[in-house]
This record gives structure tokens, C-alpha cells and sequence, in this order.
């Protein structure tokens, strides 16, 4: 939900989040639309229903013809912009949308209210070849039983220019440090800069000390030249020489550093040693779905190399970091740096875990009176 | 034989009438009904909701607890107010040349190129104004150039920036408005104030003043309205220091937790401005009455004398300028 995918769907979703309205919209669409998502009386094996993001991977344009090769299934897309919509939209549709694709933050959520069902891991091909780091997390699990494959992953850290930022740039003391006092940028976003401060701190950072983290996100503030909600918005302010360093998505820094743009010559993506704030979106099947084979057989093909490097390998087409460790190996030194996909660093990423809401609140609310105090 | 024919007449149009303006009003009336007075009041309700769906004041009761979110809110209705009386004062000479001055040919060709930036999407017209003044962008350069600004610094990401662009993005309204304005007085009303002797600041005060005011407030309310709830430009311009009350509803509304706290917020915002713009309106509609009910009686003959006394004092001034 936090992480962030490309400079249009970063836009698109802060838009989209303006407007609770639209979201109510979509899930009284959906509620009323219900028969036209009921599954045909023809039954299993003819339509898989998927529930994702416009524009991440699953709907790339050459996907529905080589998955009806390989299995004679059409696939439908039912579209989402936010992780919180696609529960309720999986939970009303009552079996008619088969897959989804919930991050580690929001999969318990929806394995408490039962919306998942439990996957038998000796049908997953892949299983294997996913990162244990990953598919071992409890969060995805509930009396021992995995209810979703990790498919995708991506981290928030530290970027910096490397011409322009020479020493201490493994750790996250670059941002706070006054040498560069109003050349930082940092993503807009409570929910990634006070688990990092609290990395940098020491403390947990899924339950910091909010009286140490204020003071020290006030610094950060204090240090920070911009506030990007939008890659594009960091790309202008890197191309003007504006920018030395500053917070960043993985994915999102790759692609910059691919593109090479004015000013992103030199520009490095780095987990730094305090950690980095991490990600992971899953497949999971719908508790109620009535193409459980079918179903099984789209998580088995998008995890598997075939798909997964086909799409690492399009640059225009975006992909994080995958969770498939075989895929992993066999990228090119290139691809790897352009999705940040290196491993080495895994085990020192903060997964961004389910929060209670008071938790939030206290973070929003922290993160608002810093912002507005001048 | 003419009676029954009236009566016929007015029983027939009466329904009809009624039926019409049912029949005229029942589209708009549906559409707003639905799509703006029952949102409204969702949004309403969800305000004085907590998270567990129950009647509470606790969100406002938080907004106007906390200093924050007030001088937040202040900050906000502050930074629209002078937007907007900024881009009333730059437009409206602007409109009085366009309606006054300006051939008849002309009109339509510089009133379509202030449509231009208004038919604009919003977010080309801030990365418009984001490459025209970013360091190293062509403003820096020929400030630099000129010894007064290093080409590497910029107001770009600083409350200015914020604030000039609002103000560029309210201007078109302003010419478009005050140029109806400006259309509407009657010339020779001022031609009248003139031979009668009236000073220009008189003119200004006293006639143009009272006959504009009205628009002024409408202008006001759209540009107000439009400027308070500002939240891209402050996100893209504002940098670190510049945020407003919009940019803590969307990182509210973007945490996925509380919303009803973000949804009172934004009513808050709501009655604030309609305060803000019911006030104006109220001031224009005194400054229109008042001084013309206290001074009507003292006012024109203190002109009238002074205008005679200047033309005694200047005789020949005159005459040169008739010549």
C-alpha cells in the first residue's frame, strides 16, 4: 500500500486517495455489478478473474495470450488502487474474483476475515525458489498454513549522488547530516520516514519512541530541500542540481538510474547498515473461488522464470525486485542494479508489517506537525 | 365573450407552467441532488463519526485542540486571501484596458489567449511554471546573467513558488470575471462624473467602486474557494515549508487509517472559507452603502468646489488642454 511503482501510479493513487469517494464508488459498483462478475454456469477452467493495479505485470499486454497457451483459460481484470479497496472488492465479489495480490501489510488482515484460503504448497512449482527469508514470514501465515506466495518485493533507502556525496554513504547519517543542508529530498510519506528515522536512531522501527523520532525527523525536515510524493518530481529536481540525496524507492531509483537523465549520472541506490524499509506483494487465492485449479496455475505462472524474467528484462515495463530466487541469479549485472533486486541486504530490511490505526494516526500526526511547523 | 376566454387562457398556462419548470429543473435538480447534496451529507455524517461507527465530536474536538492544525488552517485561509486580492488587483487593470481601450478586432483574440491557460490541465501549468523557474531553468539564467542570482538557486520548492503559482492559475478567472465587470458600467456614467467635476479617486470610490463590487465578490468566492483547498501545488512547488491544509487531508486520507478525521478536516476547511467569503460579501455590500448613505449630502459639493476652485486657479491649464 505504502511503497510506491512508477511516477504515474504514484500520482494516480494520491489523487485517487483524495477522494474517498471514489473508492466508496468502486466497492458499490462492484456490490451492485455483482452478477456481471458471477462466474459463467460453464464453470471451472473457461475465465480466471485477477484483481490487481492497472499497469503491474500481471496485465502487460502479451500475458492473457501466453497464459491461454499454456493453459486455455481467459483471464479478466478487475482494477484496484489500494491494497485496504482490494480486500473489500475480494470479500463482496463472493467468488468471483479469483486472485489478488495483497502486500505484506494487508494479507493478515485479509487471513483474519478469511477471505484467503490456505495454499498447498506442494502444488506451487515455485515454492522452492522463493526466498525463504520471504516465504517463511509469519505474516503471511496462520497455523503454520502459507496463504500467499511472495512475488515481488522493493525497499525504501538511501540514494545519493556519488560526485557529490563522497564519504558515509552506507548509513542513513548522510540525511541528517548539515554539510548537506537543503540538498535532501525524502517521499512524502509518515509511513516510511519515521520507520527510518527510527533505523538511524536505533529503535524499533515498528514501534519507535515517538518522543525520540519527532526531534530528529525535525532535523530531517530541517535538511530537506524537497518533499516528492512523484518520481517525476524527484527526476526535475535532480535534473535542476538541486538534490545530492535523499529517501527513495528501489524500484523507482532503478529506473532513474537507467534512464540516465540529467543528473542521474551518478546517482546510487543503497540499503544502508542501520536497514531499509521493505515490501512485499503476494498472490493469494479467494477463500471462495470455483477455479481453484485455474487459480493455482496463475500463481505458478507468474512466479515462475519464464514470466518473471520476461518481464525484468522490459525496461519500460517497470518491474520491482522478484522474490524468485532462481530468476534472481539469472538476470545480467544490469538488470539486477535496475531493479535494486540484489539479495545480499534482505535480511536487514523492515517489512512494512500491519500497524494498529491509533499507531498511524500518531505517525500522520507527527509527521503533519512537523511539516507544519516552519 | 372575452371573460371565459382569459380564464380559459390562465387555467390552461398555469399548470403548464408549472410543468415546465418541473420539467426544466428535475435534470439539474437530480444531478445536484445526488452527485453534490448527497455527498455533502455523507461526508457531513462521517465527520461526526469515530472509528467504530459511533456519534463523536472527538475529530473536531482534535483540529481545534491542537495548535497544529489551526495555524495550519490560519496558514491556509491566509495564504488564499492574499492570493486572491493579488490576482483581483492584477487583473482588473488588465480587464478595465480590455473592456475600455481595446479595438473590438482584438477582444475576442486576448480573451481567447486568457481562456488558454484556464482550459489548461492544472498539472501542465505547474510543470510549466516548475521549468521556467527551477535552478539552472531560463528565470535563474537571465537573473544571473543580469549579476543578480546564482543560476544554482531558485525559489522553486519555497512557500513563494507555492504562492506565485496559485496566483498565476487564479488570474485568468480574474481577467474573465473583471472584464464582465469593467463591460458592464455604463460609459457614460463616467463621462457624467467627469463634466460634473468629479476627481478620479472620486470616480474610483464613488461610481466605478460601488458598480464593480458586486463582481469583485464573486470573484472573490470562485477564486478563494478554489485556491484554499490547493493541494498540488504545494506538494510539487511548497518544498518542506510550504505545505497547506490540503497536503495534511492527503497524507491523512493516504495513511488508510482515520478517515473521518481527514473527512472533518476538510469540513473545517469548508465553513471556514464559506466565513471567509461571507464576510467579504458582506464588507463590499457596506462599502457600497455606507460611505455614499454618510457622505451623500457633504461629499458632491466639496467636490464641486474644489473642482472649481482648480479650474479658477488654472485657466490657462485648462485651455491648453482643450486645445
Amino acid at each position: 500500500m505504502n511503497h510506491s511503482r512508477g511516477s504515474n501510479g504514484q500520482w494516480r493513487r494520491s489523487r485517487a486517495a483524495l477522494s474517498i469517494a471514489s473508492a466508496g464508488v468502486v466497492v458499490i459498483a462492484v456490490s451492485l455489478g455483482g452478477c456481471s462478475l458471477s462466474p459463467t454456469a460453464a464453470g471451472d477452467g473457461d475465465t480466471l478473474t485477477i484483481a490487481t493495479y492497472k499497469g503491474y505485470g500481471a496485465d502487460l499486454p502479451w500475458v492473457a495470450a501466453d497464459f491461454k497457451k499454456e493453459t486455455g483459460a481467459n483471464l479478466k481484470y478487475v482494477y484496484i488502487d489500494s491494497v485496504a479497496s482490494s480486500l473489500q472488492l475480494v470479500q463482496k465479489s463472493n467468488g468471483a474474483i479469483d486472485v489478488s495480490v495483497p502486500n505484506i501489510q494487508f494479507i493478515g488482515k485479509g487471513i483474519e476475515e478469511g477471505i484467503f484460503q490456505p495454499l498447498d504448497t506442494s502444488k506451487l512449482t515455485n515454492y522452492s525458489a522463493i526466498y525463504p527469508a520471504f516465504s517463511e514470514r509469519p505474516e503471511l501465515r496462520k497455523g503454520g498454513e502459507l496463504y500467499g506466495i511472495p512475488w515481488t518485493w522493493g525497499s525504501s533507502g538511501l540514494f545519493y549522488d556519488s560526485s557529490k556525496v563522497s564519504s558515509g554513504t552506507d548509513s542513513l547519517g548522510v540525511l541528517w547530516d548539515p554539510k548537506y543542508k537543503g540538498k535532501i529530498a525524502l517521499y512524502d510519506d509518515p509511513t516510511v520516514l519515521i520507520p527510518l528515522t527510527a533505523l538511524y536512531l536505533g529503535e524499533d522501527p515498528q514501534n519507535p519512541d515517538m518522543s525520540k523520532v519527532t526531534p530528529a525527523l525535525q532535523r530531517l525536515k530541517g535538511n530537506a530541500k524537497l518533499l516528492y510524493s512523484s518520481t517525476d518530481e524527484l527526476a526535475k529536481a535532480l535534473a535542476s542540481g538541486s538534490i545530492v540525496a535523499g529517501t527513495g524507492d528501489s524500484a523507482n531509483m532503478g529506473s532513474l538510474i537507467a534512464s540516465k537523465a540529467t543528473g542521474t549520472m551518478n546517482l546510487k541506490y543503497e540499503v544502508p547498515k542501520e536497514g531499509a524499509i521493505a515490501w512485499i506483494d503476494n498472490w493469494a487465492i479467494s477463500a471462495k473461488t470455483k477455479n481453484l485449479d485455474l487459480a493455482y496455475k496463475w500463481l505458478n505462472y507468474m512466479t515462475s522464470e519464464k514470466y518473471l524474467l520476461r518481464w525484468a528484462n522490459a525496461p519500460a515495463d517497470a518491474s520491482p525486485a522478484p522474490a524468485n530466487k532462481d530468476v534472481v541469479d539469472s538476470l545480467p549485472a544490469a538488470t539486477l542494479t535496475r531493479l535494486q533486486a540484489n539479495p545480499d541486504k534482505i535480511s536487514s530490511l523492515a517489512l512494512q508489517l500491519p500497524q494498529p490505526a491509533a499507531r498511524i494516526q500518531s505517525w500522520v500526526d507527527a509527521w503533519t506537525q512537523v511539516k507544519a511547523g516552519s | 365573450m372575452t371573460t371565459p376566454r382569459t380564464t380559459l387562457g390562465r387555467r390552461k398556462r398555469r399548470p403548464r407552467g408549472a410543468m415546465a419548470t418541473g420539467f426544466l429543473l428535475t435534470p439539474g435538480g437530480l444531478l445536484l441532488g445526488s452527485c453534490a447534496a448527497l455527498p455533502l451529507a455523507a461526508i457531513v455524517v462521517s465527520g461526526f463519526t469515530s472509528d467504530a461507527g459511533s456519534f463523536t465530536f472527538a475529530n473536531f474536538a482534535t483540529i481545534f485542540g491542537n495548535s497544529v492544525y489551526m495555524s495550519l488552517l490560519g496558514r491556509t485561509l491566509l495564504i488564499a486571501f492574499f492570493v486572491t486580492v493579488i490576482s483581483i488587483c492584477l487583473a482588473w487593470p488588465a480587464s478595465w484596458a480590455l473592456a475600455r481601450y481595446t479595438r473590438p478586432r482584438l477582444k475576442p483574440l486576448i480573451l481567447g489567449l486568457v481562456i488558454i491557460p484556464y482550459i489548461t490541465s492544472q498539472l501542465l501549468l505547474i510543470y510549466g511554471f516548475v521549468s521556467l523557474i527551477q535552478a539552472g531553468g531560463p528565470v535563474m539564467s537571465a537573473l544571473s546573467a543580469i549579476g543578480l542570482a546564482s543560476p544554482q538557486t531558485s525559489i522553486m520548492y519555497t512557500p513563494t513558488a507555492n504562492i506565485m503559482m496559485l496566483i498565476v492559475e487564479s488570474i485568468p478567472t480574474a481577467i474573465l470575471v473583471m472584464y464582465s465587470a469593467s463591460e458592464q458600467i455604463n460609459g457614460s456614467v463616467l463621462e457624467a462624473s467627469r463634466t460634473l467635476g468629479a476627481s478620479k479617486r472620486f470616480v474610483f470610490t464613488r461610481v466605478i467602486w460601488p458598480l464593480s463590487s458586486a463582481m469583485i465578490g464573486v470573484n472573490f468566492a470562485l477564486t478563494f474557494v478554489q485556491t484554499v483547498g490547493a493541494f498540488a501545488e504545494p506538494t510539487i512547488l511548497g518544498g518542506p515549508n510550504g505545505q497547506m491544509l490540503g497536503n495534511a487531508l492527503a497524507t491523512q486520507l493516504q495513511s488508510g487509517v482515520n478517515q473521518q478525521f481527514a473527512v472533518a478536516m476538510a469540513l473545517v476547511l469548508l465553513v471556514a472559507s464559506l466565513v471567509v467569503v461571507g464576510a467579504v460579501t458582506l464588507l463590499l455590500g457596506w462599502s457600497r452603502s455606507a460611505p455614499s448613505g454618510i457622505r451623500r449630502s457633504t461629499r458632491p459639493r466639496a467636490a464641486l468646489i474644489a473642482a472649481q476652485a482648480q479650474r479658477a486657479q488654472e485657466p490657462l491649464g485648462t485651455q491648453g488642454g482643450l486645445r
